[in-house]
């Protein structure tokens, strides 16, 4: 079990180098949805495409460390939460502090959905990480999506001066011994 | 002249304007000068009427009548994803007679109407053709006086071999017409074969592999028949981008394998539906918790419907929006050779 965790900081990084790994059921978009990655960004970017974790262990010494993850999920389908929900199993709990997010994708048909927002939310709650709900049908859904996406990936893989993912979390939500002082 | 302006009527409503002119001189009725006179600039109905004219002109029914059924036999030649075809098999060869095989279709037709004059209304019209290899048939079965479409039954035979597609027919003229067949070719019986659909082809080529008509039984073996071409499939494109990476290559190359192995790489026969009856215990005990088993098969009918639904099967195994390996019923559609299955639970012994 422990060599099928993806783990962050178990590989040295590269110079400017950023890596997305887009996790999601087949069917997704996610080639496309790479390539727009790619084209909308101001940094070296890498994108890595899996259907689910662990990854293969084959290929493990080529591939660069992953800075950044985003699970697909396809809300007219509960077979891509089931697998996103897999997924999570095989990753390390130190990703869940701004190195991650979930995407919600086909949002636009509330009657088509098979999963409720409230099961999104829970998960989103559950593991700490943001949701961005859209879809890749058009070409600007799918940038506005990216934008949202590379903004994050910049700060995770530590190409921003005096941030990290850690400091936004503190920002973000309220720490524990302030909470109780209230 | 009622009834030829029926059968005529009935064709040029099947057939497109762009292919009317290329039929009627194809035809071969009408003469040079007639055909001159014709023009095909008009309307379907303006054709329709000159054409009729010119039949009446020439003032020898029975002729008349005869082409006529021939250009409606080419018509549904030329359309023939326009009727829906079902595979029927020649059945239990008659002991001590002959196996009888036609592939002159003036020879077949003179058999065949000998066969339709004993078992039909001596107005029972046959009409044949060689196109594509095979051996097209029109037999009209007429009730009553006046034409209707109904009562117009369309064959096609591949020349040396066991099946035949038949367009829709009367039940009432079922045992005659299966009696008549059976023995022109001297068997006992004919029995359907629960195979249809639009494309004869396929249809054909199904039915061989099921019935071993060709030097084939596996179906990655299954390639080509000599006289219906298939063509390959086309190699699936992987768009290489040097930043964007997929993990699961090798999956999917190993499933691509898989794929090819049980469905060949050749494009698949072409079926626009698949039915499968289930009568089997019922299986999602697990997410229905109050459902009461009364030992009772669970009765439901799932139908695959679409223009190439083995096609389609294969390629939603090949986009993974269908589990892999794919269940028996839907791999070995290729070589059971039908489209309507009743999946039954394994009785204990």
């Amino acid at each position: 079990m422990s060599n099928s965790v993806l783990i962050p900081y178990n590989k040295v990084p590269q110079y400017q180098l950023a890596t997305v790994l887009l996790v999601g059921s087949e069917g997704l978009g996610k080639h496309g949805f790479g390539k727009c990655l790619i084209k909308n960004t101001w940094f070296y970017l890498q994108v890595r495409t899996a259907t689910t974790l662990p990854l293969p262990v084959t290929s493990d010494s080529s591939r660069p460390r992953i800075d950044y993850i985003c699970f697909l999920i396809d809300l007219t389908s509960r077979d891509s939460l089931k697998t996103v929900e897999e997924s999570l199993k095989h990753v390390d709990v130190r990703y869940f502090l701004g190195k991650c997010c979930f995407v919600a994708l086909k949002v636009k048909n509330p009657e088509k959905r098979a999963i409720f927002i409230e099961q999104i939310a829970q998960l989103s709650q559950q593991y700490k990480s943001d949701v961005l709900y859209g879809s890749f049908e058009t070409e600007a859904e799918s940038a506005f999506l990216a934008e949202q996406i590379l903004k994050s990936v910049e700060i995770a893989a530590g190409l921003q001066k005096n941030k990290s993912p850690m400091f936004l979390e503190c920002c973000r939500f309220p720490v524990a011994g302030e909470e109780s002082a209230e | 002249m009622g009834f030829i302006a029926d059968v005529l009527k009935s064709c040029f409503s099947r057939l497109k304007v762009a292919d009317l002119e290329q039929l009627i001189r194809q035809w071969g009725y009408l003469n040079n000068d007639e055909l001159s006179q014709l023009d095909f600039s008009k309307s379907k109905l303006c054709v329709f009427r000159d054409v009729l004219s010119f039949c009446e002109d020439k003032k020898r029914h029975k002729e008349a009548l005869r082409k006529v059924n021939d250009l409606d036999l080419m018509c549904t030649v030329k359309n023939s994803t326009k009727k829906k075809w079902t595979m029927y098999k020649l059945q239990d060869k008659k002991s001590g007679s002959k196996e009888n095989w036609y592939s002159d279709p003036e020879k077949f037709k003179r058999k065949l109407q000998q066969q339709v004059d004993l078992y039909f209304d001596s107005a029972a019209s046959v009409s044949v053709t060689l196109q594509d290899g095979a051996l097209w048939c029109r037999l009209y079965l007429p009730s009553g006086n006046h034409f209707m479409t109904a009562n117009a039954v369309y064959l096609i035979h591949y020349p040396n071999s066991h099946c035949f597609a038949i367009s829709a027919f009367k039940v009432s003229v079922q045992n005659f017409l299966f009696q008549c067949l059976s023995n022109l070719f001297g068997y006992h019986t004919l029995t359907s074969m629960n195979l249809s659909g639009l494309q004869y082809k396929s249809l054909f080529q199904l039915a061989f592999n099921k019935l071993g008509e060709t030097s084939f039984g596996k179906l990655s073996d299954v390639q080509s028949l000599p006289f219906i071409s298939r063509r390959k499939r086309k190699a699936e494109e992987i768009e290489r981008e040097p930043n964007l990476r997929s993990e699961d290559v090798a999956m999917k190359r190993h499933r691509s394998l898989s794929l090819e192995a049980a469905f060949g790489e050749y494009q698949q026969p072409v079926l626009e539906s698949l039915r499968f009856k289930v009568e089997a215990k019922f299986m999602g005990k697990k997410n229905i918790e109050n459902f009461q088993d009364n030992g009772e098969p669970f009765r439901c009918c799932v139908k695959f419907e679409g223009p190439s639904v083995l096609d389609g099967v294969r390629n939603l195994a090949s986009c993974g929006l269908a589990n892999e390996p794919l269940p028996k019923h839907l791999l070995r559609v290729n070589s059971l050779g039908t489209n309507n299955f009743v999946l039954k639970s394994k009785e204990k012994s």
